[in-house]
């Protein structure tokens, strides 16, 4: 199946998880693999920041469900405080780690499910909801980690599922069976799937009565037998084989995605969340990209104040701290941050109970936080590289700084402002290298959904007629009756 | 003396509390206990939140000293000044 590449075998379960470099010098423990090792760090961040007391207010949530401590990263949202301190809570992670940290896209997975579970038990008296309470139940007594599975590979983007040439192009079900469904299909770009425990899976597109096996939701342990994690490839990934060049070496970039293949997976009947309810899909998709949209003014400003940081520091290093336009351009990045927070706040600020109970997002605001970041980040990161001048896509190599000829001639030549050790400087240009690199980018862009994607919302909320009404009324045209 | 810490969760702290809060532990006398969870019982509370936001809830509003950015109680001071001062006031507890 696999002609190059390196295979590691899960012995617990018999799935696989296929890493794609025919190069690399790998053993066969994943959690010390170098190209998975950095985001297990970055998912681990998330752990330990529950149990320190200076994140704790916002890091621990108290469950509905048990009245139990818990992880906010497992908490259904019951109030508006609870959607203020999500982005808070993403942010002050983001600080720390410099790059996803993985857990909200499972997170926002679950909250969406438990809602849309609840509107469809009450339509068609089915139990999805209390299946959803008992996994979010679990879930939160493990504390564990859950993947957001909503995109398929989707093929021709132009077709529906069903008319799709390969008809596995959307996760759907094969087979019903008395104690479960088989499902076929994949999902794309999986964040954290490598080192996850759990996938919940739900349907990408609106889907018609004719696409009906493709209205499925539901969740499995990624080890379950039939599930295949084919790992993604990075913006100069090699470098995970060093340390100084990767930028990040303890968290590495972006969430380590991965294809996650379903090759006729049983699903047992307690971990079905959706099945055939075609009319409360497109529901189901707003709902998670509202919820994940409104991340994205939180996460990304905290990697961006790291990235704010390391450009700032660059400036005195360089000796041009007091230089004019360089401060107006980190006043500049500091107010596209600040102004993308502040969306994100005010989609937490206005918030609103569903009919589930728990709370979700203003959902033009956090379309536009979503919006204003396939932008901003990509102007933040123009001025990060205006800064920090064109070193950073010239540097030699880590293995060339520790050669005994080559390596003094670097430390020379790539000093700057007295007193700043060189090694600080290529540091810190490395991670700004890291930070505005291409897969970086591309997560702003594309993670959460396109930017149009966005765009169809905002103009739906844009109360349009009203704000007509508005310039009649000005001016004195009269409104038909 | 039992002294309880409330941090807020520091999503975008201007000063760094940990600092802050490990000077006060390692100048206050050795038979201090410091307690994070359980804050009815203490002597005295502090409050450290990072920002003049000030979204730590205080448990009570007696027996607590709200540090809120560079600011003790409402009034301000340089930020290397917020330990003396909260030694000061700590030592007439
Ligand atoms: C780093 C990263 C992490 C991610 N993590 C996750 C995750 O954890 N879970 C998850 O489920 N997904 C995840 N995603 C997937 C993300 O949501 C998708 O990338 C996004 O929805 C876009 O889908 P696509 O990549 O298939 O691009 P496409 O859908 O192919 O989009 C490419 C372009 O085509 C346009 N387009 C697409 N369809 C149409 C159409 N019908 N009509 C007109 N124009 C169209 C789009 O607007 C866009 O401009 C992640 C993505 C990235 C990059």
């Amino acid at each position: 199946m696999v002609c190059f590449g390196h295979l590691l075998f899960k012995p617990e379960a018999l799935s696989w998880l296929f890493i794609l470099h025919n190069y690399m010098d790998l053993t066969d423990n994943i959690v010390d693999n170098p190209f998975i090792r950095p985001h297990i760090n970055s998912a681990a961040a998330t752990y330990d920041i529950a149990f320190d007391p200076e994140y704790m207010d916002l890091a621990v949530a108290t469950s509905h469900l048990t009245g139990e401590k818990i992880n906010r990263f497992t908490h259904i949202q019951q109030s508006r405080d609870d959607m203020v301190k999500k982005p808070k809570f993403l942010r002050a992670i983001g600080r720390k780690t410099g790059t996803c940290f993985q857990r909200c896209v499972g997170w926002d997975a679950l909250n969406t499910v438990y809602s849309v579970s609840y509107e469809i038990d009450q339509k068609y008296g089915t139990d999805y909801h209390e299946r959803v309470c008992n996994y979010v139940k679990y879930i939160q007594k493990n504390d564990l980690m859950v993947v957001g599975g909503m995109t398929d590979p989707k093929g021709d983007r132009g077709l529906p599922p069903h008319k799709q040439p390969d008809p596995d192009l959307f996760v759907h079900v094969v087979e019903k069976k008395e104690d479960g469904i088989i499902v076929r299909g994949a999902k794309a770009h999986q964040t954290g799937a490598a080192n996850s425990h759990e996938i919940l899976v739900m349907p990408t597109v609106s889907l018609k009565p004719e696409d009906k096996d493709y209205a499925v939701s539901f969740a499995l342990p990624l080890d379950t037998p039939g599930i295949t994690l084919i790992f993604g490839r990075q913006t100069n990934d090699e470098r995970k084989l060093g340390t100084l060049d990767q930028g990040n070496p303890t968290y590495g970039v972006v969430g380590g995605e991965a294809l996650v293949v379903f090759n006729d997976v049983f699903v047992p009947w307690e971990r079905v969340f959706m099945l055939g309810e075609t009319e409360f899909v497109g529901m189901l998709v707003e709902r998670f990209a509202t919820y994940h949209r409104h991340n994205y003014g939180a996460c990304k400003v905290g990697v961006i104040d790291v990235l704010i940081g390391a450009t700032a520091l660059m400036a005195d290093y360089n000796g041009v701290p007091k230089a004019s336009h360089i401060k107006d351009k980190i006043i500049e990045m500091v107010y596209l941050n600040e102004n993308m927070h502040a969306t994100s706040l005010a989609a937490g600020y206005e918030s609103r109970a569903l009919p589930a109970g728990n709370y979700y997002p203003h959902t033009m605001y956090a379309n536009i936080t979503k919006q204003s970041i396939t932008r901003y980040h990509y102007e933040i990161c123009r001025l990060a590289h205006d800064i920090t001048g064109g070193f950073i896509a010239t540097l030699p190599s880590e293995k060339d700084l520790a050669h005994p000829v080559v390596g003094p001639m670097i430390t020379k030549y790539f000093q700057a402002t007295a007193g700043v050790p060189t090694l600080d400087r290529i540091k810190i240009g490395r991670l700004i290298e890291n930070v505005t690199g291409g897969t970086s980018l591309v997560e702003s862009m594309h993670g959460a959904g396109s930017p149009q994607a966005q765009r169809v919302m905002i103009l739906r909320d844009a109360n349009l007629e009203q704000l007509k009404k508005l310039a009649k009324d000005i001016v004195g045209i009269d409104e038909e009756e | 003396m039992k002294i309880g810490i409330k941090y807020c969760g520091g999503c975008n702290p201007v000063i760094d509390r940990k600092r802050l809060v490990k000077r006060l532990m390692r100048e206050l006398p050795d038979d201090c206990v410091y307690e994070y969870f359980n804050l009815d019982n203490c002597d005295i509370v502090l409050v450290v939140n990072g920002c003049s936001l000030a979204c730590a809830e205080a448990p009570s509003k007696e027996n607590t000293i709200t540090i809120a950015g560079c600011t003790i109680d409402g009034w301000t001071y340089p930020e290397k000044e917020l330990a003396d001062q909260l030694l000061a006031r700590l030592s007439t507890t």
